[in-house]
């Protein structure tokens, strides 16, 4: 017995070799995320130590951690990957799901930058302060947001600015701003400016009437007035800048991004069940079906494509551990995100995503940040009322989805809307009807190719059906 | 983006406009004190509208 635990720690200690850090990580000297048996580890470098041993003896890590706000972890001593530089490696709280700020809506994006800010200024009353702020850092946790970078900490030195403040405005503000104030699908620019949007872009984006908000001025007009001014001249200026001071700044901002709300807005889709005449008895018929559905499947994680405002994803969540609930529409990602939170639901996971275009995999060598279908392993898909948009709208036909599903699931609840349905006569309205294979016939047959169809059922007074299936492998 | 922003570090600029902003804010919250009092005079004082108390929640 001892030979073999002896023999798996030299196995683990050449492949600990072999081991390198997340291609995300190379920013930060202080450490690096180590994957090992899909489970992700920090190495915290020496260079670190002395920031590492502040954050756990100050108290501050035991506060952050109580009240969730930062990610807890233990120490291991096992694990090194890198000799040299080795000065711990810690095993975070593991995270079910990695979402980016290009698919949050403007509540997830607001509750992040709140978290970062009350994180700064707990930091800043134990002698700390955050040397990155960026959105990057937050993820989401039992239905809340949570910081995860361990190694963002540094001591504070009195008469220091806050050096990720710029970084703060841009990462988080800016695109606050230009949701609330020109349109709330402007967090997507993070997608082309992950380190954040340059401020001289934000400042001439919005509308004029900001720059009478003092705080905004400050922080987006005035800074980037600054930079354009500033540019190649060297700094010379350093005024002592005291602890209380660096506390307003941060308060102004807590109280700039408090303000902050979106107006409600009526999309087709935010209030597509309260409005529209499929409502009620048909929701409820469908609730049914899906639960009974849901009932045959064996499932942990399920991803609800279109989900709207998560009426399916909520009826899943009572059985799943996690559900990921992706839908196009900001405004109804919005809903459902205020009612998780409302009610406390800690396994539904809110994100913004078209999925005909879905989330690309971005940042250096395109390794930094995943791509949506590489962060996602699920066991049950559920796409209901989703066909129609894809076949009728977006050309995409029956064999095309399903050879896209059956590598990305073992079970699937799939409704099938047929051509004599009202909703698909209005999209076929405005186009051509060149869709002469859309039949439900070839629908069976497309799936048939990769999945075996478990049960079908139609929805009582509409043609739809709903179809359970599983993948053939 | 601006070319020649590329070369500046990133914190050095907002050093300065940090300066600024504490101090701009520093006066509103001077007054915003001096309001507060005078509001607490005649009894009222709304709790929640303490902006620098509010910030640290649960």
């Amino acid at each position: 017995m001892e030979k073999l635990i002896k023999k798996i720690v030299q196995q683990k200690k050449q492949l600990m070799s072999k081991l390198s850090s997340h291609p995300a990580s190379f920013k930060d000297p202080a450490g690096f995320i180590i994957k090992m048996d899909e489970t992700y580890y920090r190495q915290v470098n020496k260079v670190y130590a002395d920031d590492y041993q502040l954050l756990m003896q100050s108290g501050l890590y035991e506060k952050l951690t109580r009240s969730k706000k930062l990610l807890s972890h233990t120490e291991v001593d096992t694990i090194i990957a890198e000799k040299d530089s080795w000065y711990k490696t810690i095993l975070p709280q593991q995270l079910e799901f990695i979402s980016y700020p290009y698919e949050w809506c403007f509540d997830q994006l607001k509750d992040a930058a709140l978290l970062t800010l009350q994180i700064q200024k707990e930091a800043l009353s134990h002698g700390m302060s955050l040397k990155d702020a960026t959105p990057f850092n937050v993820q989401w946790l039992t239905g809340k947001a949570v910081f995860i970078d361990t190694l963002s900490f540094e001591k504070y030195t009195e008469g220091e600015a806050w050096v990720a403040y710029k970084q703060f405005c841009e990462n988080f503000l800016a695109p606050l701003l230009l949701m609330k104030y020109n349109n709330a699908e402007l967090n997507k620019l993070l997608l082309n400016y992950p380190n954040g949007i340059p401020l001289t872009i934000v400042s001439s984006l919005l509308p004029y009437k900001t720059k009478f908000n003092l705080g905004i001025y400050l922080h987006i007009h005035l800074q980037a007035k600054f930079q354009k001014k500033k540019s190649g001249e060297k700094e010379t200026y350093r005024k002592h800048l005291s602890h209380t001071q660096l506390q307003n700044i941060v308060d102004n901002l807590v109280n700039l991004v408090k303000k902050l709300n979106l107006t409600e807005e009526k999309t087709t889709w935010n209030n597509y069940y309260n409005e529209t005449i499929l409502s009620k008895e048909y929701l409820s018929t469908k609730e049914k079906l899906v639960n009974e559905f849901l009932a045959a499947a064996e499932y942990k994680s399920v991803l609800d494509l279109g989900a709207n405002t998560g009426e399916f994803s909520l009826l899943a969540a009572k059985s799943a551990k996690m559900v990921v609930a992706a839908d196009f529409d900001t405004a109804c990602v919005q809903n459902l995100y205020k009612h998780t939170i409302e009610k406390k639901i800690k396994n539904i996971y809110p994100l913004v995503l078209n999925i005909t275009n879905p989330t690309p995999a971005i940042g250096w060598a395109n390794s930094e940040r995943n791509s949506f279908w590489q962060r996602i392993n699920t066991d049950l898909i559920m796409a209901l009322a989703l066909i129609h948009h894809l076949s009728i709208s977006a050309n995409i036909n029956f064999s095309m989805l399903a050879d896209l599903l059956k590598s990305k699931c073992r079970y699937l609840i799939i409704e099938f809307v047929p051509k004599t349905d009202p909703k698909v006569q209005q999209l076929l309205s405005y186009r051509k009807d060149v869709f002469t294979e859309y039949t439900e016939t070839n629908f069976e047959e497309s799936f048939k190719q990769h999945f075996s169809i478990l049960k079908k059922e139609q929805i009582p007074s509409t043609q739809r059906i709903i179809y359970l299936m599983k993948t053939n492998h | 983006m601006n070319p020649v922003l590329l070369y500046v570090d990133p914190g050095s600029t907002s050093y300065l406009l940090q300066v600024i902003i504490a101090a701009v804010v520093g006066v509103a919250v001077y007054f915003k004190t001096i309001w507060w009092k005078i509001k607490s005079i005649f009894g009222k004082v709304d709790k929640k509208d303490s902006s620098t108390e509010e910030t640290t929640d649960e």
